[in-house]
C-alpha cells in the first residue's frame, strides 16, 4: 500500500461570518495525482494554501511526510518547502525577472547549485515543457499558456517530491489545456511525483486523476477513482457533471 | 486593516463612532507594522542580504531621486533667502542671512524636503510593487519557494531607503544654501564674505547631524509603512491604488507628526547640553 503523503484532519478554516472549511478530511497517496473537484469559490485553494502553509487552520491537523505541521512557524515552513512545487492560477512568475530568472530562482536561493549546473537545470526543464529559447524572455511578453508552462517548470526546478496545481488549465484555449494535461502525466511518469489539483475542468480532471474528491460545503464529499466519480450515483456528483442548476450544490 | 464601521449604525452614532474608530485603526496599523519592523530586524541580522535587490533599490532611492532633490531644494533656498532677505535688510541684519538660512535648510527644511519626496516616489512606488506581487501571489509564491518575502523584499528597501536619506540631505543642504546664496548675492546684494561668515559662524556640527538623524528615521519609517501597506494589499487593481494613496497620506502624516517631537527634543537638547558637560 501507498504511504499517505498529506494527511488533512477535520480542518476547519472561517474568514469573519464564511465558513469555507468545516471538517475538511483529504489523504493523497506518495504518487498518485489526487484531483479537487469542486464549483467556484467552495474554498479549493484555501485547503491547498493550509497544506503548503500560506494560511493557518483554525482548528484540525495537517500531517506532510508524517510530520504534523499544524503549528509549524516559518522558519519551520522553509525546510519542508524545498519538497514542494507549486503551479498558480495565474502562474505567479516573477515579472521582474526574465524566465530564466524565474526558473532559476529557487535553485539561487535555497542550494548551493553551480551556475554550469543552473544553466542544465533551465535548458533541460524549458526543453520538457516544450518552449526551448525562451530564457531571455520576460513574462510579459508570454502567452497564457506560455506563462503556465513556465511556471510548472520553475515548479519542478527543484524536483519536489510533490506538485500542488491551482486551477492548471483555466483560462486556456483546449488545446493548450490539454497540453498542460499532458504534461502533468508526463511529469507523473518520468519523476514519480506526487500531484495535487484543483480544478473545475472536468475534462482535465478525468485525463490525469487517479483519484477525485467533490468539494463541498466545507469538505470532501465524494472520492473514487475517475472511473468510478464518472458513474457514481451521488447526487452532487451527478449534479456537478451534468452542470444542472437544479439539486444539492446551490 | 479592519474597518470597525458598521452598516447599520445611524448618522448621529456614526459621528460619535468616527474618533474611536479613528484610534483603533491608528492602534491597529502601528501595531502591524512594529511587528513587521520586528521582522525585519530578525532577518537584517540573520539573514544575508539579497545583493541585486539591494543595488536595485539604492539606485532607485538613490540615484533615480537626485533630479527631482536638486529642483526642489534649490528653489527651496531661493525662497527662503527672498522671503527672510529684504525683512533683514530693512532691519539692518543682513549679516545673519546666511546663519538663518543655513539653519533653516539644515535643521528642518532639507530633512521635510528629502522625506516627502521620499514618501511620494519611493514610498507610493513600493506600496504599488508589493501590493502588485500580493495581488498577483508572487509573495505566495516566494513562500512557497522557501523565500521569505520580508527577507528578500522588505529588508533590502529598509536598508536603502534608511542608507540613502540622509546622504540625500546632505546633497540636498548643499543645493539648497547654493540657491540661497545665489539670490542674495545677486538679489539682496550682500556679499559673498557676509553669507559665508555668517553661515559658519551660526551653523554647528549639531544642526547639521540632529537633520542627518531624523532623515534616517523618515526613510526607514517611509520605507516600512510602503511595504506594509504593499504587502497587505487585497482587491486587485483598486486594492493597489488604494494602498499607495494611503501609504503617501500616512507617510507624510507620520513624518509631520514626528517632526515636532524630534524638534522638540533637540531644542531642548541644546538648551540643555551644557548639563552634560563635564
Amino acid at each position: 500500500m501507498s504511504e499517505v503523503i498529506i494527511k488533512l484532519h477535520n480542518i476547519y478554516k472561517s474568514f469573519e461570518e464564511k465558513h469555507v472549511l468545516q471538517g475538511f478530511n483529504l489523504e493523497v497517496l506518495s504518487g498518485e495525482t489526487f484531483v479537487i473537484l469542486g464549483p467556484s469559490g467552495c474554498g479549493k485553494s484555501v485547503a491547498l494554501k493550509i497544506i503548503t502553509g500560506l494560511l493557518k487552520a483554525d482548528c484540525g491537523k495537517v500531517e506532510i511526510f508524517g510530520q504534523d505541521v499544524s503549528n509549524f512557524q516559518e522558519k519551520d515552513w522553509s525546510k519542508i518547502r524545498r519538497n514542494f512545487g507549486f503551479l498558480f492560477q495565474n502562474s505567479a512568475l516573477f515579472d521582474s525577472l526574465n524566465v530564466e530568472d524565474n526558473i532559476a530562482f529557487s535553485l539561487r536561493q535555497s542550494f548551493d547549485y553551480s551556475d554550469e549546473e543552473i544553466k542544465e537545470c533551465i535548458i533541460k526543464n524549458l526543453k520538457l515543457i516544450g518552449l526551448p529559447g525562451i530564457e531571455k524572455k520576460m513574462p510579459s511578453e508570454l502567452s497564457g499558456g506560455m506563462k503556465k508552462r513556465v511556471g510548472l517548470a520553475r515548479a519542478i526546478a527543484l524536483n519536489p517530491k510533490v506538485i500542488f496545481y491551482d486551477e492548471p488549465t483555466t483560462g486556456l484555449d483546449p488545446i493548450r489545456a490539454s497540453g498542460i494535461d499532458n504534461l502533468i502525466n508526463k511529469l507523473k511518469e518520468k519523476l514519480n511525483i506526487t500531484s495535487l489539483v484543483i480544478t473545475h475542468d472536468l475534462k482535465s480532471a478525468f485525463s490525469i486523476a487517479d483519484r477525485i474528491g467533490l468539494h463541498y460545503n466545507g469538505k470532501i464529499q465524494n472520492i473514487c477513482t475517475a472511473d468510478e466519480f464518472q458513474k457514481s450515483t451521488n447526487s452532487m456528483v451527478q449534479q456537478f457533471l451534468s452542470g444542472s442548476t437544479i439539486g444539492p450544490i446551490q | 486593516m479592519k474597518n470597525t464601521t458598521t452598516k447599520n449604525r445611524g448618522f448621529f452614532f456614526q459621528i460619535l463612532y468616527l474618533p474611536g474608530d479613528f484610534l483603533y485603526q491608528i492602534i491597529y496599523i502601528w501595531g502591524d507594522i512594529s511587528l513587521l519592523t520586528l521582522r525585519t530586524f530578525y532577518w537584517i541580522f540573520k539573514g544575508k542580504i539579497f545583493g541585486p535587490n539591494l543595488y536595485q533599490s539604492l539606485n532607485q532611492i538613490g540615484v533615480e531621486s537626485l533630479p527631482l532633490i536638486s529642483f526642489t531644494s534649490f528653489f527651496s533656498g531661493m525662497v527662503l533667502v527672498i522671503q527672510v532677505g529684504h525683512q533683514f535688510v530693512e532691519l539692518g541684519a543682513e549679516s545673519f542671512i546666511g546663519g538663518v538660512v543655513g539653519l533653516s535648510l539644515t535643521r528642518e527644511l532639507c530633512p521635510m524636503i528629502v522625506s516627502i519626496i521620499l514618501a511620494a516616489r519611493i514610498g507610493s512606488s513600493m506600496a504599488a510593487e508589493l501590493g502588485t506581487m500580493q495581488v498577483s501571489e508572487q509573495v505566495d509564491a516566494l513562500s512557497v519557494m522557501a523565500t521569505n518575502p520580508i527577507h528578500y523584499l522588505v529588508v533590502p528597501r529598509v536598508i536603502a531607503c534608511s542608507f540613502f536619506a540622509p546622504i540625500l540631505v546632505v546633497y540636498a543642504n548643499i543645493v539648497g544654501l547654493f540657491g540661497g546664496f545665489l539670490v542674495a548675492t545677486n538679489q539682496i546684494g550682500i556679499s559673498s564674505a557676509l553669507f559665508s561668515s555668517s553661515l559658519v559662524s551660526m551653523v554647528n556640527v549639531d544642526d547639521l547631524s540632529s537633520g542627518l538623524l531624523k532623515s534616517i528615521i523618515y526613510g526607514f519609517i517611509v520605507a516600512m509603512i510602503g511595504c506594509y501597506k504593499g504587502l497587505n494589499t487585497s482587491g486587485g487593481a483598486k486594492g493597489v491604488g488604494v494602498s499607495t494613496t494611503q501609504t503617501v497620506v500616512l507617510s507624510i502624516t507620520s513624518i509631520l507628526v514626528l517632526n515636532y517631537f524630534f524638534s522638540l527634543i533637540f531644542f531642548i537638547y541644546q538648551k540643555y547640553a551644557y548639563l552634560l558637560d563635564f
